[in-house]
């Protein structure tokens, strides 16, 4: 699965349903192709023992309902249902049993709902399953966030990953000037994580962190992966512009971003 | 109750390995019982109310049936979006909120749970079940404990007094009592430790009027399992609530809204706490508390005789 593949499903669908939330979901496209690349039983409801996803920055669904439908978990016909009426797949994302494992939507709750998941992973015993989480560097703002980040740490859920998507962006300013977020590796080391940086669009970069962060590896902590990323990432009059957390796309803007995401940016 | 809920849990997580119990920090001398029995399922998650009951709607996608302890205002109101969340995802989580009403009475308004029925019966699928001694609290968890969709139980620390007549009795379907209808009257409807006061109150206008009150403590739930099989008040004249919470929101709006939709022709006439009061700034016992706000067995008793002299004159 290709981050761009992701990118392509991302524009056409926000374009057809006239909905923003792309920036976001653009910028996490290489992460989800990863994770999913990387757990290919996420989604596979009728396994107990399944890689749980938890997407807490759930308002890039659409990345995630990608990536269900290039795995061949849901078809184009549901894909093209996106933001209608009567869809199963809105701006964020319901608990589905064809392959989401949880309702979010209210930022920084997933993370809290992620703890609990690998909590309840340990206790099945020695072949517990993974938790994914990714969330945004926004949601670090989230209280809950810090009590879920103690309570990991304190029982060593290493069965946990959380991934944050360090676009450095949120609804309504740069986080530099919402709430600074300095030495953020220092902070999660400081909480008692394993904490990696990576970059978020680098496949190899993102899989040499994820297998850092491999239980078999590292059998002590919880692991968190501070991605960065681009907003926006792949239109260049979408990346780091804050209007595009909310705006949709006109027909002008919708052909020049199919365009370059044809051409295939270059990777940094 | 809390002892009677707690040894009542410790003994079904025996046989069902999938009860895991968190506390956000409280229930010393109270959940031990549960820790030592089984400490792999037993986690004080710190003083955390939203992370609990967001950790308890992971555990239960994880298959587990998780039950969330703390003071009944933190329980139901710290983490209410959490709590909300947990219907959204159709999570079998179950929230045990300690003290309903006035049960910390020197604490002070942050640990009065005044409002706690009335947002947690606004969510849907949520059960709302407040016993009103402890026999009904281990045999409501008893009944309830598996129950598929969130529950809401608010409980009393009183762990000695019974409420006579009772037995620990439990009915989540408040079945047809065709049988108990004793006519035209009045029928007095409460939820909660607050019932004993109600009992008491009710022997006192009995005594004292000779008057015949139908008591239906069994009725503790607020949101009723099987809606359709509710009380039918049109088999009495006056209908009385008695809650310690606030008026609007609880048992006494939820019979009231009953009764509008069944065409009652019934007086409702609800008892519950003082409007006024989150302001007062005052405290005490949970005795003086109750007195303050109407709520004890002798000023129970007044507002009842007043109910009834007006629906039925004086022909009592």
């Amino acid at each position: 699965m290709e981050g761009d593949e992701i990118r392509r499903i991302v524009i056409e669908q926000s374009y057809r349903a006239h909905v923003g939330h792309i920036g976001s979901a653009l910028s996490v496209a290489d992460i989800v192709a990863t994770v999913f690349d990387t757990w290919p039983r996420i989604g596979a409801m009728d396994d107990n023992l399944r890689p749980r996803f938890v997407l807490s920055k759930g308002h890039a669904a659409l990345a995630l309902y990608a990536a269900l439908f290039l795995k061949g978990q849901i078809t184009q016909q549901m894909l093209d249902t996106y933001c209608g009426d009567n869809s199963e797949l809105g701006v964020h994302p319901e608990r589905r049993d064809w392959g989401i494992d949880v309702a979010t939507g209210s930022l920084g709750m997933g993370v809290s709902i992620a703890t609990g998941l690998a909590l309840g992973g340990q206790m099945a015993g020695p072949h517990n399953f993974p938790v994914i989480c990714l969330m945004s560097d926004a949601e670090l703002n989230e209280g809950v966030v810090w009590e879920a980040a103690q309570f990991a740490a304190h029982h060593n859920l290493y069965n946990l990953r959380l991934i944050v998507d360090v676009n450095g962006q949120q609804a309504f300013g740069h986080t530099w000037q919402v709430l600074e977020q300095p030495s953020l590796r220092k902070r999660w080391r400081a909480f008692g994580w394993h904490a990696l940086r990576a970059n978020g669009h680098d496949r190899r970069d993102l899989g040499r962190a994820l297998i850092a962060a491999d239980p078999q590896v590292t059998r002590d902590r919880p692991h968190v992966i501070l991605a960065n990323t681009v907003f926006g990432k792949g239109v260049d009059f979408m990346e780091g512009r804050i209007p595009w957390h909310y705006l949709p796309l006109d027909r002008v803007q919708y052909e020049d971003a199919l365009a370059q995401l044809e051409e295939g940016p270059a990777l940094p | 109750m809390r002892t009677a809920f707690i040894e009542t849990l410790t003994a079904l997580a025996a046989s069902h390995p999938r009860i895991v119990l968190l506390t956000g920090d409280l229930g010393f001398g109270a959940l031990e019982v549960f820790r030592s029995r089984h400490p792999r399922r037993f986690y004080n998650v710190g003083v955390a109310e939203q992370n609990m009951i967001g950790m308890a709607i992971g555990l239960a996608e994880a298959g587990y049936i998780p039950f969330c302890y703390s003071i009944a205002t933190f329980a139901t109101m710290r983490g209410y979006e959490f709590i909300r969340a947990a219907c959204a995802n159709g999570a079998q989580i179950r929230v045990v909120g300690m003290g309903g009403g006035f049960e910390y009475g020197t604490a002070g308004w942050t640990h009065h749970a005044l409002e706690d029925i009335a947002i947690m019966r606004a969510l849907p699928r949520m059960q709302v079940i407040a016993p009103c001694d402890h026999r009904q609290a281990a045999s409501a968890l008893r009944a309830t404990y598996l129950h598929e969709h969130p529950v809401y139980y608010r409980l009393g620390k009183d762990d000695l007094s019974e409420l006579s007549g009772l037995e620990g009795h439990f009915d989540p379907g408040c079945p047809s009592w065709d049988a108990m209808n004793l006519g035209s009257g009045t029928l007095i409807v409460s939820t909660g430790a607050i019932a004993l006061e109600v009992s008491q109150a009710i022997g006192m206008v009995e005594k004292m009027d000779g008057a015949t009150i139908e008591f239906r403590p069994d009725h503790c739930v607020v949101s009723a399992f099987n809606p359709g099989q509710a009380i039918d008040y049109t088999d009495y004249e006056l209908v009385i609530t008695v809650e310690e919470h606030r008026r609007n929101g609880g048992l006494g709006s939820w019979v009231a809204e009953q009764m509008a939709e069944r065409r009652t022709a019934a007086r409702l006439v609800r008892i519950a706490a003082d409007e006024d009061y989150l302001v007062s700034g005052l405290v005490g016992s949970t005795g003086w508390l109750r007195a303050r706000h109407r709520l004890d067995a002798a000023s129970i008793a007044d507002q009842i005789r007043e109910a009834t002299g007006e629906v039925f004159g004086d022909e009592r």
